[in-house]
């Protein structure tokens, strides 16, 4: 073979593999999903989905990922504030899925998630997971969230949460902690004073005091 | 022109209702009575359809004698209201109404209306100003323009408070000259006299106070008026309601009283009536007076399984004309809940384990989380509800 047809060869070998490659990823890519699609402009519909790509390459669960950029969607928020708060809960999730470990269940995950961008620090959701090696978080993650969103320091909610799983308190139970905290709150006690009280007359016992005091940080 | 661009706004107020939220709902409605004074037919039907929206409605309605041939009048109302901006500090309320009447023995008249109402609005009270703009026509009088009017409501749980007041100026002929839109005899006069003798000018002040309470399938509701004039003796008026809801569906009413001096437009006589009617639709009320950013509140929700992933969603709210549901197990679109009796209204929808959020919305207000419902951060600065299924 002269020199001039192995260039040739050469060349059209490269330009086949090329093609191929080309094909492979037109291929595999996957099509943007059609909710994104319908509700989303098209350049915010892409920029979310390299964010539910790179999130399901890592093992994160995605639902919540388009979910939220319809949320975004329906509550008129701008693009960027759409792909950054995607962005935001696909970290969320990823900490989440760490912190959990792989055996956690995505509605664990997605709690934990919310958890997270709440305000609550890794430390609290890795300690839970000691205290409920087995049993589900689902709830105590839900009660944990909802006790910060509600202005109760993050350190008095993490202990009051703990505190409830460490002594085998039954979902029930600690949703109704919640609901009485929540009724306190609104009657105009202050929510670490309430979620102290409630603490300790849920028949839970003593509970430990709060590393801080109730004037202390609120997220 | 006035008509035209009324009509145009009337006839887009469904369709742009329905663009901004779940599909409007209609409401078909009858009332019939009997009154003496109306000649020729005493017997009277009043069919109504209504179609409501997220943040419109359209009210339509019709006088119809007993005897068509005998009719000597007919009539028909038109109304609707659409609120612009309802998340804003202060919501706009574009309000249009028509009254028209008219048959072989009777000439055509009647009277369009467009008002534009600033609302100061609160969750459970609020206040509006109101500048209007009316067009007669087949009258002998004048309506000086703008008519200004302010109002104020006040709402808890099932009760409701509405009190309004309006002015207006005008120019009509003298008591002598002057035809009574209550009359039915003969054609009347549709122009004012041309000697300025013969013309005074009025100052119309015109008040109304209204009453509402429901709770559960009972809705009573009092209205009442009164018209000052230096021309003429005080007009008062009062009408009150009373509506039972026997089915989801269907509704009995019945009423006693004097109407509202406008309604004369379309009505015979302004001798006291009492009606019975019912309306077929999920919807409370077809009155347009209450101001549309009025709304109801939740004040109490559940979520309980029904079987596998199907979950009932049930909410109470006294006093809703429409109540809708999102979240991300409705792809974060609206579902309207069904009414079933009362103030209670209920969804079935399919909730995987996992944590699902929601949101509620009555009215067309705000999206808010479900009172009592755990809540977290929804990542764009807002709080909402959440579901825990095992």
């Amino acid at each position: 073979m002269s020199a001039r047809s192995w260039r040739a060869a050469c060349g059209a070998a490269f330009a086949l593999a090329a093609a191929l490659a080309w094909l492979a990823s037109a291929v595999s890519a996957a099509p943007i999903d059609k909710r994104l699609v319908e509700r989303l402009d098209p350049t915010t519909a892409e920029e979310v989905w390299k964010v539910v790509e790179a999130a399901e390459a890592q093992g994160v669960p995605t639902d919540p990922l388009i979910v939220t950029a319809l949320e975004g969607a329906s509550k008129h928020a701008r693009p960027e504030r759409i792909v950054a708060a995607v962005r935001e809960r696909s970290a969320a999730l990823l900490a989440a899925k760490e912190v959990l470990g792989p055996e956690s269940t995505p509605g664990e995950i997605a709690a934990a998630a919310g958890a997270l961008m709440s305000g609550v620090p890794r430390d609290t959701l890795a300690r839970l997971r000691q205290e409920r090696p087995k049993g589900s978080l689902l709830v105590p993650l839900v009660v944990l969230a909802d006790l910060v969103t509600r202005q109760v320091p993050i350190e008095t909610a993490s202990m009051a949460v703990l505190h409830a799983s460490r002594l085998g308190t039954r979902d029930a139970d600690l949703l109704r902690l919640r609901s009485r905290v929540e009724g306190d709150i609104r009657r105009g006690v202050s929510p670490a004073a309430a979620t102290i009280a409630r603490l300790q007359t849920l028949g839970l016992g003593d509970a430990p005091a709060p590393p801080t005091s109730p004037g202390g940080s609120h997220r | 022109m006035i008509r035209t661009a009324l009509a145009l706004a009337l006839f887009a107020m469904p369709f742009a209702a329905a663009h901004a939220g779940t599909p409007p709902l209609v409401t078909t409605g009858m009332a019939g009575w009997y009154d003496e004074q109306a000649p020729g037919a005493p017997l009277l039907l009043g069919p109504t359809v209504a179609v409501d929206g997220t943040h419109g409605v359209l009210v339509g309605g019709a006088l119809l004698s007993g005897s068509e041939m005998g009719a000597p009048y007919r009539g028909a109302r038109l109304a609707g209201g659409w609120l612009i901006g309802p998340q804003r500090h202060l919501p706009i309320e574009i309000k249009a109404r028509a009254f028209h009447r008219g048959g072989p023995a009777d000439p055509e008249q009647g009277l369009v209306r467009i008002e534009a109402r600033v609302n100061f609005a609160a969750p459970q009270a609020g206040a509006w100003m109101a500048i209007a703009k009316e067009q007669p026509y087949g009258f002998a009088g004048q309506i000086a323009q703008p008519l200004i009017g302010f109002g104020t409501w006040a709402r808890h749980d099932g009760l409701s408070v509405m009190f309004d007041l309006e002015q207006r100026a005008g120019l009509l002929p003298q008591p002598s000259k002057r035809d009574s839109v209550r009359s039915a005899e003969g054609p009347r006069a549709a122009v004012l006299p041309s000697d300025p003798q013969e013309i005074m000018r009025v100052g119309l002040t015109s008040t109304r106070a209204t009453v509402h309470w429901d709770r559960g399938r009972l809705a009573l509701e009092s209205v009442g008026g009164v018209t000052l004039s230096l021309a003429k003796p005080p007009k008062r008026w009062a009408e009150a309601t009373a509506a039972l809801q026997l089915t989801s569906n269907f509704t009995v009413f019945g009423t006693f009283g004097t109407r509202d001096p406008e309604l004369y437009l379309i009505e015979p006589s302004d001798s006291p009536r009492s009606s019975v009617g019912f309306r077929l639709s999920q919807w409370r009320s077809a009155s347009l007076d209450a101001p549309l950013v009025a709304r109801a509140s939740v004040t109490g929700w559940s979520a309980r399984r029904l079987e596998g992933e199907s979950w009932t969603l049930a909410v109470r709210a006294p006093g809703a004309r429409l109540v809708e549901v999102q979240g991300d197990f409705t792809d974060w679109q609206p579902l309207r809940l069904d009414h079933t009796f009362g103030d209670k209204w209920k969804a079935v929808v399919a909730l995987m384990p996992g944590v699902h959020q929601v949101t509620l919305r009555v009215d067309g207000g705000a999206w808010m989380p479900p009172p009592g419902a755990p809540t977290t951060a929804d990542g764009f600065g807002g709080t909402v509800g959440v579901v825990a299924v095992e």
